[in-house]
């Protein structure tokens, strides 16, 4: 598990000048016990395929209560990442997820690729919160309560995250390492690579 | 499929409805009428007729004393009445009406607008409003669960609207609650609530023909013109003694800029004969010129008039057989030219013709004030002066004929015909345009043989068409009527194919170059656009189309000339036997040309623009100065007559069901001059639905007023907008959504926005966007 662990991580750097990715920060304060979820949501406008692959997830002072779902182009698992891709319209995934303190903290990579063709606009990453259901209020000036936006365009990826009522905030940064040390890429890249032959040799013998 | 939106002209439309006593022009039991554009009001002393066209409703007050009539609020207006040669001008005119003591204490007034009458119950203090009782004689009365009254009187459909009542007590209206009751036998009561008994109570119901709108006139509206200062001037020729096909009176009201009535003029034959108006010119100062057809001895004509006496029409004054058969045909129509002066009294009439059958198809005023007038005549002895052509017994010789300003004789009048008087052939003048210059161009038809129509072209120049193509075709020439004789003609060509052709309407461009439109049966019928024009080649469509032909200074050549034809016929109604049922054209302040045809039969297409199917009887082309891209305008379930525009070139009609604004039926395309942003498509997991904010600016420094579409131009299959305001049908694409848009700022001025929502069934939501200009259909 840590191997892949470090071996998805390598993927993702290596393949950032076609992916944007990020990290995101959800907190939701005083939301304790209340049945809530994460719903992500990639939206096809044109010709161009896409793929949005959330990962690494960790839950601080809340926990998932019920089964990760999907809509449209889906696949994947909260462990080991869930994937969405626009084969279809709409396209989401949802995982519900419930408080335990009045602090609580969900965080999350994306990895989102920029594929864009004309015409018209690119195609749509978000993520609304719900709560029992309904969708949470943000200050999302599309109007939509979402949380987090990422359009694809012909620049790329440019993700914003939203606020909402009773504190609750999405912030975008850095991806998060995964759960350990955090080593140099290329010293990932090396100790990869040596890890792999290692265990090939392990498994021959 | 969108239809023209029935909307009056503003000046007609503001205009309250006004009544005249009755001086002999209706039944003797009308003692007060009121002919508004939607209705025709006959107050007497035992009730009300209200009449549109030849259907009636009979408002009768069951158990009423025979009223005293009397008239109230005096108007502006005068009334003009010429019947069976009486003469009886600027009578005055009322905006109200009231039947007294109806019942006891009760007093009945009627007053309305253009579009429907109103009649007020005055219950004064201690009157009894029990005993009213109102009866539609041989209507079917029923109900409506709005309180209104659906009543259906011979095979016309009416509305009268829930009661309002109301008191006026201390300076305020107090409201009444009223309700209609229908007996049984149809018979109307009144049901009221509580009110003060001791102060006067008014009852306020409205009458209308069912669904009435702009649309629904009353006179037959088909003949309108707009004067320099935008004054509107609406007449026809109908009959509401009997039926439509009684011809006995002839009408023309005017209409201020300002929403006034200013007259009404009325000529009615007291022995049944008919007058036929075909044709309205009006000079800057507001005076107008009536051209028409009449059989009546009582066109109101001056002693010094040219003809003043029908009877009297020329006749060689040679005793002899001729002569008795001369004398034997007085009994045909003859044409007539009258001019009003501005306050609608006539000026000058005379009748223009000879012993037998002639009848004048249009009048144009040129300069001067001398009247041109064009025709056709089956007499030989047709007065001519200078002429080019005299006139033989051909079964038609189309005419043209100068007046002198004040009526009293003629300056010019020839011919144009096939040299030979045989039975097969014939020529028909249908439109005269006059320019600065006092030159005439005629537009008509003629059916001949080789060689036996005059042709020219002008300086010497060969005429664009010699031989005729075949069956009919249409002619176009220009005279000098300051000449004589051989030099009087400028100019005569033929204009068409192998089958029947011909033009009906002309007018001169901006640029001076003469425009006319008809209609062609010809495949081959010349067509032509200048080389590098946008304009598209029309091919014909048959079997009849519309035909639009611009000429040469020199007539050697066409300037433009191209095809309108609709799916399966554009053959004209003829609204009257004895009427060649025409096209209308004029050229608005920008430039443009305005047509009117009537269509008969399944209008599914016209060239390069696809409608859903219906069947118009009207419809108007916009074609746009200088390049001639047509714009296919509103059309109507009415025969149409006559396109005038006001100073602003916004273009009205004239039709049997009142005048109609038009409007583009097929929106102009604006996508290049605005600038459309698409927002992000984003899923609203509430709405289930897919969210777009498009924000739009003119990409010029004039704003696009509201009303002009966003058109979502190839959505994918399974992608829909939920909230279109309507799908294309001319608009390129055909059958793409749109939604209405507000006003798009300036450029400088920043964005409109829209918010779009889709569905989608697994599709992109992608789409390219177009934009249609404002107005009518799309």
């Amino acid at each position: 598990m840590k191997m892949h662990g470090l071996l998805t991580a390598c993927a993702l750097l290596a393949g950032a000048a076609q992916a944007a990715q990020f990290g995101v920060t959800v907190n939701v304060p005083n939301l304790s016990n209340d049945n809530l979820a994460l719903v992500f949501q990639l939206t096809n406008s044109n010709a161009a395929a896409n793929t949005a692959t959330i990962s690494n997830f960790q839950f601080t002072n809340a926990a998932v209560n019920g089964a990760l779902t999907f809509q449209g182009g889906g696949s994947g698992s909260i462990a080991g990442g869930v994937v969405i891709n626009d084969t279809s319209n709409p396209n989401l995934a949802t995982i519900p997820f419930q408080p335990s303190a009045s602090t609580a903290m969900v965080t999350f990579n994306v990895n989102l690729t920029e594929n864009f063709t004309g015409p018209g606009v690119g195609d749509f990453f978000g993520m609304n919160l719900l709560q029992n259901g309904t969708p949470l209020d943000s200050n999302d000036p599309n109007g939509l309560d979402l949380f987090l936006a990422a359009a694809i365009g012909a620049n790329g990826v440019s993700p914003v995250g939203y606020e909402g009522l009773r504190g609750i905030s999405v912030t975008v940064g850095d991806p998060f390492p995964e759960t350990g040390s955090v080593p140099e890429p290329s010293t990932m890249l090396l100790m990869g690579a040596g890890l792999a032959v290692a265990g090939a040799l392990k498994a021959r013998r | 499929m969108p239809i023209a939106t029935p909307t009056l002209p503003p000046q007609v439309a503001q205009s309250p409805a006004a009544f005249v006593r009755n001086a002999g022009q209706s039944q003797s039991n009308v003692v007060f009428e009121s002919s508004a554009h939607g209705y025709k009001l006959e107050i007497g002393s035992h009730g009300a007729v209200i009449r549109k066209a030849a259907r009636k409703a009979e408002l009768q007050f069951a158990g009423a004393s025979p009223a005293q009539v009397t008239a109230e609020d005096p108007v502006s207006a005068k009334f003009h009445l010429y019947l069976g040669g009486q003469r009886r001008e600027n009578l005055p005119m009322y905006g109200r009406v009231r039947q007294h003591e109806i019942y006891p204490g009760i007093d009945a007034v009627y007053y309305g607008t253009q579009r429907h009458a109103e009649y007020d119950f005055v219950i004064r203090p201690q009157a009894d409003p029990s005993r009213i009782r109102i009866r539609f004689t041989g209507a079917n009365v029923r109900l409506e669960p709005d309180g209104s009254l659906r009543v259906d009187a011979d095979g016309m459909l009416w509305e009268q609207k829930p009661p309002r009542a109301f008191q006026r007590i201390g300076g305020e209206t107090k409201p009444v609650d009223a309700r209609y009751a229908v007996a049984a036998d149809g018979e109307i009561s009144l049901r009221l609530g509580a009110y003060d008994r001791n102060t006067e109570l008014t009852i306020d119901p409205t009458l209308a023909p069912f669904g009435n709108t702009a649309a629904a006139g009353l006179l037959n509206s088909r003949y309108i013109a707009i004067d320099p200062q935008n004054n509107v001037y609406v007449g026809d020729s109908n009959d509401f003694k009997a039926t439509d096909t009684d011809l006995t009176t002839m009408r023309m009201a005017k209409f201020s800029a300002a929403g006034t009535l200013v007259y009404q003029f009325h000529v009615q034959d007291d022995r049944d004969r008919s007058f036929l108006l075909r044709s309205l010119a009006v000079a800057a100062d507001g005076s107008l010129v009536m051209g028409g057809t009449t059989d009546s001895r009582d066109l109101p004509t001056n002693s010094n008039a040219f003809q003043p006496n029908k009877d009297l029409a020329s006749c060689p004054p040679i005793p002899n057989s001729a002569t008795v058969n001369c004398i034997l045909r007085f009994g045909r129509a003859d044409g007539f030219v009258l001019k009003l002066r501005p306050a609608g009294t006539v000026e000058w009439a005379t009748y223009l013709g000879a012993g037998d059958r002639d009848g004048v198809n249009s009048v144009a005023l040129g300069p001067g004030g001398k009247v041109y007038a064009v025709g056709e005549t089956l007499s030989n002895f047709f007065p001519t002066k200078n002429e080019f052509q005299g006139c033989s017994t051909l079964p038609e010789n189309a005419f043209l004929t100068v007046l002198r300003a004040d009526g009293t004789d003629i300056d010019y009048s020839t011919c144009l015909r096939p040299s030979f008087s045989l039975s097969s052939r014939s020529s028909l003048a249908y439109s005269v345009a006059v320019d600065a210059s006092g030159f005439a161009y005629v537009a008509g038809d003629v059916r001949a043989g080789n060689g036996e129509f005059p042709v020219r072209g002008a300086g010497g120049a060969a005429p664009f068409q010699s031989n005729p193509g075949g069956g009919k075709d249409a002619f176009l020439a220009k005279f000098n009527p300051a000449a004589s004789g051989d030099a009087s003609l400028v100019y005569s060509t033929l204009v068409g194919g192998s089958s029947d052709d011909r033009l009906d309407a002309i007018t001169l461009d901006a640029g001076g170059q003469v425009c006319a439109a008809g209609r062609t049966q010809s495949s081959n019928y010349p067509r032509f656009v200048a080389a590098g024009s946008t304009t598209p080649l029309n091919t014909f469509r048959g079997p009849v189309d519309l035909a639009v032909t611009c000429l040469s200074a020199n007539a050697s050549s066409l300037v433009f000339s191209n095809l309108y034809g609709v799916q399966v016929t554009d053959l004209t109604q003829n609204l009257e036997p004895s009427e060649p049922a025409q096209r209308w054209m004029t050229r608005d302040a920008q430039g443009r040309l305005h047509v009117t045809s009537a269509f008969s039969g399944t209008f599914t297409a016209v060239n390069g623009f696809d409608n859903a199917t219906v069947n118009p009887a009207g419809v108007y082309l916009q074609l746009a100065a200088g390049t001639r891209a047509v714009s296919i305008l509103s059309h109507t379930p009415e025969t149409v007559g006559v396109v005038a525009t006001d100073t602003a070139s916004v273009p009205f009609v004239g039709t049997t069901g009142g005048i109609r604004k038009l409007e583009n039926l097929c929106a102009a395309d604006l996508t290049a001059t605005v600038q459309v942003i698409q927002g992000n498509v984003v899923f609203d997991v509430f709405t289930n639905r897919f969210r777009q904010t498009v924000s739009l600016r003119s990409l010029v420094p004039a704003p696009v007023p509201a009303g002009a579409r966003l058109v979502f131009a190839g959505l994918p299959k399974g992608v829909a907008v939920f909230q279109p305001a309507g799908t294309t049908s001319c608009f390129t694409p055909a059958g793409a959504p749109f939604v209405i848009l507000p006003v798009l700022p300036p450029f400088s001025a920043g964005f409109a926005t829209v918010t779009v929502e889709f569905t989608s069934t697994g599709n992109a939501v992608v789409y390219v966007p177009k934009i249609g200009g404002p107005g009518g259909g799309i």
